[in-house]
């Protein structure tokens, strides 16, 4: 029986919740410590695993961060860096919050470090009226309420232009 | 970008993000907080560390109780009386996470007033563990408060509240 130390090409499949299967090689899939702790269990590697939370486009993005950090040798944090900030540039909102919730759920937590972090880089000085439209979030206070939560957030923008 | 309100997205990822903003701007807090009753709510659970500036020193209070979940207090201001004060009013706060007190500015001497009303509170005290006091930094001189405290008093500016 070849077990899966003497076997470095083992891989897995995973599959998305809209049915695409993705083969992964297993020390790319090992980023995540929810796939970690599956095979580190019983769960044979034969097995598809099924993620129901995340659509076949998210995934693939997940798993070409993962294959990079699974990839580079741990010297070269400088090109992780850069390549983390390539990896990000261009995504919006929406395909920012699904890897937010994907690296949450698959427990990837250098993916949703970074991710997050893209997501407040985003509403830095931002008023909150806009805040409210980045995120499509309902203003549900009454003038009131806002007029006493401001009041009481006076001094958050105190001493600053 | 298609427009989708996130709504379902769960507490613990907002939090992840709202802890990403800047910590030494309190204005990204402030204006998440004015976007919904449930970014306030989630804001305040998140914010883990408060500046305390000469402006902010009176409410202090207030914001002590608002934001439950601080771990760090950092203090830029000069006025001795102040922080003797300040320190009182933290040691009679329900700040149970309270980890380190970080001093923006050196002082010509320590508030000890501040110090041993930090010491009489049995949370504070307790919380600030011999373990974490190797992981806290200082700019200018820590205080680090254990089971026993004493005082010392370092002529090159540093001071601390030990273990002994």
């Amino acid at each position: 029986m070849a077990s899966s130390i003497e076997n470095n090409n083992e891989k897995l499949t995973l599959k998305s919740s809209d049915g695409e299967e993705f083969l992964v090689e297993k020390h790319v899939a090992l980023q995540s410590t929810l796939l970690q702790n599956m095979l580190d269990s019983d769960c044979s590697s034969a097995d598809v695993i099924p993620l129901p939370k995340i659509d076949a486009r998210t995934l693939a993005l997940v798993l070409g961060y993962c294959k990079k950090h699974a990839d580079a040798s741990s010297s070269k944090q400088g090109e992780l860096n850069s390549f983390d900030s390539e990896f990000l540039k261009d995504m919006d909102m929406g395909a920012l919050f699904n890897l937010v919730l994907a690296a949450n759920f698959m427990e990837i937590k250098g993916l949703l470090d970074i991710a997050a972090q893209k997501i407040a880089d985003t509403i830095k000085d931002k008023p909150h009226q806009e805040v409210r439209e980045i995120f499509h979030v309902e203003n549900d206070y009454t003038p009131e309420e806002e007029a006493a939560v401001r009041e009481e957030n006076r001094w958050a923008f105190e001493g600053f232009p | 970008m298609k427009k989708q309100a996130h709504g379902h997205f769960p507490d613990d990822c907002w939090e992840l993000i709202f802890q990403k903003l800047r910590e030494d701007d309190e204005r990204d807090l402030g204006s998440i907080s004015l976007v919904s009753k449930r970014f306030l709510s989630i804001s305040n659970q998140a914010k883990l560390r408060l500046n305390v500036n000469d402006g902010t020193l009176p409410l202090l209070p207030n914001l002590l109780r608002r934001f439950l979940h601080i771990g760090t207090i950092v203090i830029d201001t000069n006025a001795h009386k102040d922080i003797d004060r300040l320190l009182d009013q933290i040691s009679r706060s329900g700040a149970l996470n309270l980890q380190a007190i970080k001093f923006r500015s050196r002082l010509a001497e320590p508030p000890r007033d501040g110090f041993k009303a930090l010491a009489l509170n049995e949370n504070i005290k307790n919380n600030l563990k011999f373990e974490t006091v190797l992981s806290l930094s200082f700019l200018s001189f820590g205080l680090f408060v254990c089971k026993k405290l004493a005082l010392i008093w370092d002529p090159f500016s540093a001071f601390h509240l030990v273990c002994n």
